[in-house]
């Protein structure tokens, strides 16, 4: 019965059936409510924290999309004509392809290891996430070291199969199927972690009432335990599908024109990087759709657990033929995302005079794990203050800008690094007459050319990988946890320092380790940011391989493996982690915070 | 405070609270402003303590700690003692250092109360506090929350949608309905003069009957109630008939005739269903609560009596 | 568990973090006034880092490298203006120094010593970039499938009895770009785009991969003939393993064109920027570059071919003897480089 007679700002986000009048009317109102309630709370410091810096970090983009509305040149045109076609049926047909291949084993190796029991379960709940550690480009390039053309197999495939298998295999190692399955066999962990951890948080009870309702274990799983994970499942997945949009190491090594690698032909071969950035703009679009298309996904449904007591059930035990098939596709997961091509890396790096670990090479790891770990606390808090304003202020508007702030991760690098290095020598430009007129200083640049560059620019690109995992982990913390503190006189900061922070810890640890993982992998902002005589794992792995040696790139490219591997540990045996002790109380009976706008009747 | 889920109650705590922001309208603690046109004091300065459906208790903190957090500005020795009394209070001194997880729902929420008591609160909410609990605890809890409340003397709003809660526990029920107050009096008044139909069929089945005034009571489809009150000044009225108050007589001794459609056994009584002998329609249909062992068949005619004492006049809200 | 998290936080990582700030702080920004010259490079090479370690050594000026794609230099330096650190801009393709100049981002530089050492068509008529090596883009030919005599030209690929057989890196390269603005020179336009259709149809597969790929490829008998540059040959040729010199060996190398406008060559050259603040040093640097040491460096570590005529080769480039090598100048295929480019989306080369 209360449906029918809402308040008007209730109105306005249910039912759109009204008359052009009432319902600018209704905008109007919600505009009011907005100014009003930015008015009351915004004074707090919060929002004017998490503004600047979410327009801080939305700046580099928004360079890019402003792009789109600049004047078309002829190379743009030309482009148009020619290739664009080409670029967006591949990517399309890339991120199709990937992404039915993350789900397909990020999923089904997530339930394996989360409801079923079967030989060498334990050892493959760690094994999965390998792949992490190991930079797409990386494991294009041992594949192709492998099975190419006078690869390392080639003579034992030519020995076995004949020599028209070899020739067959290596002429086809390098192509567009075959850049699907590599990405996605590096990107699927992304999917199993994050929905392994919802299947583990999953209520027995749900599923134990699927199975008394009769149905089989495997029909329980798809009816119930897939469509509860879904919003899990499709926050893994738009990560790997941004990844796969931005990826441009392994596309152009393999000869695929997308997108990205277009990006980079319209800059360098066109001479036109004005065409490059529209072309990111572009793509920008395309991620936006994504980002939708996630969102309606979720639509209105509910998927979190009214249950507020959480016991962990019993496996299913496989058994016979069962149990052998689930340990054998879970072995061939990790082979060939990780045993494999780390094998290669180390055949390689076994083959060629080591470089030795002399006092460069140590510079070299310091620089990588320093900076990596510098813009990972950046990132963690970033995302902790705009996730929470956004928490504290649950307007459209805080909203709309902290979903533009981590539209960073799908751009390619380099092109961030252009807006990045905009916004920031247009600040150096006004900061120096300012200190030279103040203090009479003259000191060229401040930031540009320096750590902080850097650093500035992965806070742009990688914010989205911890922002998720954080957005996630405030969404499972109910709401009247925030108010209980409040009502009990504690402010936002003691809120959330002492309430929230240690109530999501774990999504708190994982946001932190996905974006180190991802930062010490990074390589084309580095390259092109860096300060002088700045080198890292990353970019001395990238130099050595460009050089058209990947046997001597393997040296660091294994370093960098070792320093991801530690991470990607933590990370996992957090997932692993029984829940038992915290859900019984972070509770789950929460609405979507960012689905409501209006107070609750 | 009373109404049915969506009828705002949450809401006007969580105003009064300041977690939400009026649209309109000013809102005074204790003769100061917590929220006007120019200014809007912050939830944490309030001073108003809330307890939530479920005690919302910290799950990472004991309940020491819980009970605790309100009193980071006291100096440790106050504190330690405050927490002590608390616990007292509550009946839980020996659970102190036990996680929220380790207690039952019904100490959870004695925890939760002493949490929110802890500073001192001018105002206490209550939002729901009883509705996740059983009903044998919720029973005791009523209790205990009562004698809580009056031995910490503090100012509490409570709200719920079941008016036995408010009856065995306030002091003043105001009652809710789409977000419009309809009543608000001490829990008697509310019992036996409701103001309207709503506020009325609150307490169990009531007869809601159409009337229109005549010379010293009221025409109804089941003919003239004799009334000596004050006839109501408007049109819209109705009244308001408990079906304990109707008594049933085969003997016919009066007009105001029924015939029994339906016989219900309830055990410490029967509920019998009639109708209107002189319309046929269904929604005029009268419930009375007669004794267990009377014989009524169903079919038959009765007549129909009610003394002038229980019958109400109510407004129509409809 | 507890609270002790946040603690735990505060006390622990956060100045952990701080101390790898201060670690890696003063590594940018090192304000000693010692000589420093700024270099942003596309040569990522190790005989560059230890020229530039003897210059150090040599004249106590020490040299600052960020290397990273030369268009993303240039757009780095272009953003920077004329606050720019970088005093030299090295990269691996003349057409890349022509665009610098284009937009403004390099200076002319005028020394007796660079003028002497570069010949006049390995570098900028006004002086605002110098040549630094070569490298040829031959034919490589598989030796059992292939007879010398039946390779002449560039030109001659595009005919149809090399259907199927040649193999060859995408047209987003820039030694690919440049060969077509090179045919488009010395032929015109139709010619070329005849040629680079010819071509796309006598592919044994679609472009991927770089050139060590293409050798590799031709080796094993994915295609008879390659288009690639002289130092990967070398570089074959001179494997760690025996059983790669052995396969190697299959590998025959064609200097194209050489009874007419002789065999197409990239160059790798310097410029100074506009913004350059240690200019004597960058000169110096350069000089250094050109100096014999340098140039047999090169040679020898990279084999990649010196400007200078007079230096001797290392033993694999030596065997392959001297050749004539087009002396279009840089700054005409640079301005045909989209024109190249263009055709090559026409005729869809990858």
């Amino acid at each position: 019965m209360p449906a029918q007679q809402r308040k008007p700002h209730d109105a306005s986000t249910s039912d759109i059936r009204t008359s052009g009048i009432t319902r600018s009317r209704i905008m109007w109102e919600r505009l009011l409510r907005t100014v009003r309630v930015h008015v009351f709370f915004g004074l707090s410091g919060w929002t004017l924290a998490a503004g600047m810096l979410a327009l801080l970090v939305a700046f580099p983009l928004l360079t890019i999309g402003v792009s789109l509305f600049d004047p078309v040149s002829d190379r743009w045109e030309h482009l148009v004509s020619t290739q664009l076609s080409t670029y967006i049926s591949n990517s399309v047909i890339l991120v199709l392809g990937v992404g039915m291949f993350t789900l397909l084993v990020g999923v089904s190796t997530a339930w394996l290891v989360s409801a079923c029991d079967f030989p060498g379960r334990r050892f493959f709940e760690y094994a999965l996430v390998l792949p992490l550690a190991l930079p797409t480009y990386l494991v294009a390039i041992t594949y192709a070291g492998a099975f190419g053309f006078a690869g390392t197999l080639y003579g034992s495939v030519q020995s076995t199969f004949g020599n028209a298998a070899a020739v067959a295999i290596a002429g086809n190692i390098m192509s567009r199927e075959a850049l699907i399955i590599v990405m996605g066999i590096v990107l699927y962990p992304y999917v199993y972690l994050i929905s392994r951890a919802s299947f583990m948080q999953q209520s027995h009870s749900v599923l134990e009432v699927a199975r008394l309702l009769g149905r089989s274990p495997g029909s329980t799983f798809l009816r119930v335990s897939v469509p509860l994970a879904r919003p899990a499942i499709a926050a893994g997945l738009s990560l790997v599908l941004m990844e796969v949009l931005n990826d441009y190491g392994a596309a152009k090594y393999f000869g695929v024109p997308t997108f990205t690698t277009g990006i980079f032909r319209v800059w360098s071969s066109y001479d036109s990087p004005d065409a490059a950035v529209r072309l990111a703009g572009m793509l920008l679009l395309l991620v936006i759709l994504i980002v939708l298309f996630e969102r309606m996904q979720r639509g209105h449904a509910r998927y979190d657990n009214s249950v507020s007591v959480f016991r962990p059930g019993v496996r299913y035990r496989l058994r016979g033929f069962r149990a052998a098939a689930a340990t054998v596709f879970a072995l061939l997961v990790v082979t060939v995302g990780f045993f494999f091509p780390v094998g290669q890396l180390l055949y390689w790096a076994a083959g060629t005079p080591a470089e030795l670990v002399d006092g460069r090479f140590l510079r070299m790891v310091l620089n990588s794990f320093g900076l990596a770990a510098m813009a990972t606390v950046l990132c963690v808090l970033t995302a902790v203050i705009l996730v929470y304003t956004a928490r504290l202020h649950r307007t459209w508007l805080v909203r709309t800008i902290t979903k533009v702030s981590v539209m960073g991760y799908a751009v390619p690098g380099a092109v961030i690094a252009i807006g990045v290095l905009l916004v920031l020598s247009w600040l150096d430009s006004t900061l120096e007459p300012l200190l030279r007129k103040s203090f009479g200083l003259s000191i060229g640049f401040l930031v540009t050319g320096s750590v902080l560059t850097l650093l500035f620019a992965y806070l742009v690109r990688f914010i989205a990988v911890s922002f998720q995992s954080i957005e996630s982990g405030f969404q499972s913390v109910a709401e009247r946890m925030d108010e209980s503190a409040r009502s009990l006189g504690a402010g936002g900061l003691r809120t959330l320092l002492r309430i929230d922070l240690p109530l999501i810890r774990g999504p708190l640890l994982a946001a932190g380790l996905l974006a180190f993982v991802d930062i010490l992998k990074e390589l084309p902002l580095t390259l092109m940011l860096r300060p002088f005589n700045f080198d890292t794992l990353a970019t001395r792995a990238f130099e050595l391989a460009q050089d058209e040696m990947p046997a001597l790139a393997a040296g660091p490219a294994l370093i960098i493996v070792a320093i991801g591997l530690l991470p990607v540990f933590l990370i996992n045996s957090y997932f692993t982690r029984k829940w038992h002790h915290e859900s019984a109380g972070t509770e789950t009976s929460v609405e979507n915070v960012s689905e409501r706008t209006s107070p609750r009747g | 405070m009373v109404g049915e889920s969506g009828s705002g109650k949450s809401t006007l705590l969580r105003l009064i609270a300041g977690f939400e922001i009026p649209d309109s309208g000013e809102i005074h603690i204790d003769g100061t402003a917590v929220c006007g046109a120019r200014n809007f004091v912050a939830p944490e300065k309030r001073g108003v303590g809330m307890v939530f459906q479920d005690g919302a208790l910290f799950p990472h903190l004991t309940v020491r700690e819980n009970i605790a957090f309100g009193l980071h500005r006291w100096e440790r020795r106050s504190r330690n003692e405050r927490i002590d009394a608390l616990l007292e209070l509550v009946g839980l001194p020996e659970y102190g250092k036990r996680y929220p997880h380790q207690l039952s729902g019904g100490q959870q929420q004695r925890v939760a109360i002493a949490r929110a008591l802890a500073p001192e609160p001018a105002l206490l909410l209550l939002d729901e506090p009883f509705s996740s609990l059983d009903v044998i605890i919720k029973e005791q809890m009523r209790e205990e929350t009562r004698a809580i409340l009056r031995r910490s003397a503090a100012t509490s709003i409570l709200v719920t949608h079941d008016i036995g809660d408010s009856i065995a526990l306030a002091d003043r029920i105001a009652i809710l309905r789409d977000g419009l107050l309809q009543q608000i009096d001490i829990p008697r008044n509310v019992y036996n003069l409701p103001r309207n139909d709503y506020v009325a069929a609150l307490f169990g089945k009531t007869n809601i009957l159409k009337a229109t005034c005549a010379d010293g009571g009221f025409d109804t489809a089941f003919g003239f109630f004799p009334f000596d009150g004050v006839h109501p000044q408007t049109e819209s009225f109705r009244l308001a008939i408990k079906p304990q108050d109707i008594r049933l007589s085969s003997d016919l001794t009066n007009n105001r005739r029924a015939r029994i459609i339906r016989v219900i056994y309830r055990g410490s009584h029967k509920e019998v269903i009639l109708v209107s002998s002189q319309s046929t329609q269904r929604q005029h249909e009268l419930v009375a609560f007669v004794d267990a062992d009377s014989h009524l068949a169903e079919g038959a005619e009765v007549s129909v009596d009610v003394d002038v004492r229980d019958i109400r006049v109510v407004q129509d809200s409809a | 568990m507890r609270t002790l998290f946040i603690d735990t936080i505060l006390r622990r990582i956060l100045p952990a973090v701080v101390m790898m700030a201060a670690f890696l702080f003063p590594a940018c920004g090192d304000g000693d006034t010692a000589e420093v010259v700024n270099v942003y490079s596309h040569r990522h090479y190790d005989a560059d880092r230890q020229l530039l370690e003897m210059f150090t050594e040599e004249t106590g000026i020490r040299v600052n490298v960020v290397s990273a794609g030369a268009d993303q230099l240039i757009k780095r330096l272009e953003i920077e203006g004329e606050k720019s650190p970088a005093d030299l801009l090295i990269t691996v393709d003349a057409g890349r120094l022509y665009r610098a100049k284009e937009r403004g981002l390099l200076q002319p530089v005028h020394s007796e010593v660079l003028e002497r050492n570069v010949p006049a068509h390995l570098r900028d008529p006004e002086g605002h970039w110098y040549g630094m090596t070569q490298r040829g883009r031959i034919i490589a030919y598989a030796r059992d499938r292939v007879e010398e005599e039946e390779l002449s030209t560039y030109e001659a690929l595009a005919d149809e009895r090399w259907r199927g057989r040649i193999l060859v890196r995408s047209s987003e390269n820039i030694y690919n770009q440049s060969l077509l603005a090179s045919i488009i020179l010395n032929r015109g336009r139709d010619a070329a785009e005849t040629w680079a259709r010819g071509v796309v149809a006598n592919m044994a597969r679609s472009p991927r991969g770089n050139d060590t790929d293409q050798l590799n490829a031709l080796i094993e008998g994915a295609g008879d003939v390659a288009l690639v540059n002289t130092y990967y040959v070398a570089r074959l040729y001179e494997d760690s393993t025996a059983e790669k010199r052995a396969k190697a060996e299959r590998v025959g190398v064609f200097f194209p064109n050489q009874q007419s406008s002789g065999t197409h060559v990239n160059i790798s050259g310097m410029g100074m920027t506009k913004s350059a603040g240690n200019r004597e040093n960058a000169i110096r640097l350069m000089e250094f570059l050109t100096s014999d040491r340098a140039q047999q460096l090169f040679a020898e570590a990279n084999h990649e071919y010196p400007i200078r005529p007079e230096i001797p080769l290392p033993r694999v480039l030596a065997a392959w003897g001297t050749f004539r090598a087009d002396t279009l100048h840089p700054t005409a295929l640079g301005e045909q480089n989209w024109e190249a480019v263009k055709l090559f989306d026409e005729v869809d080369w990858r």
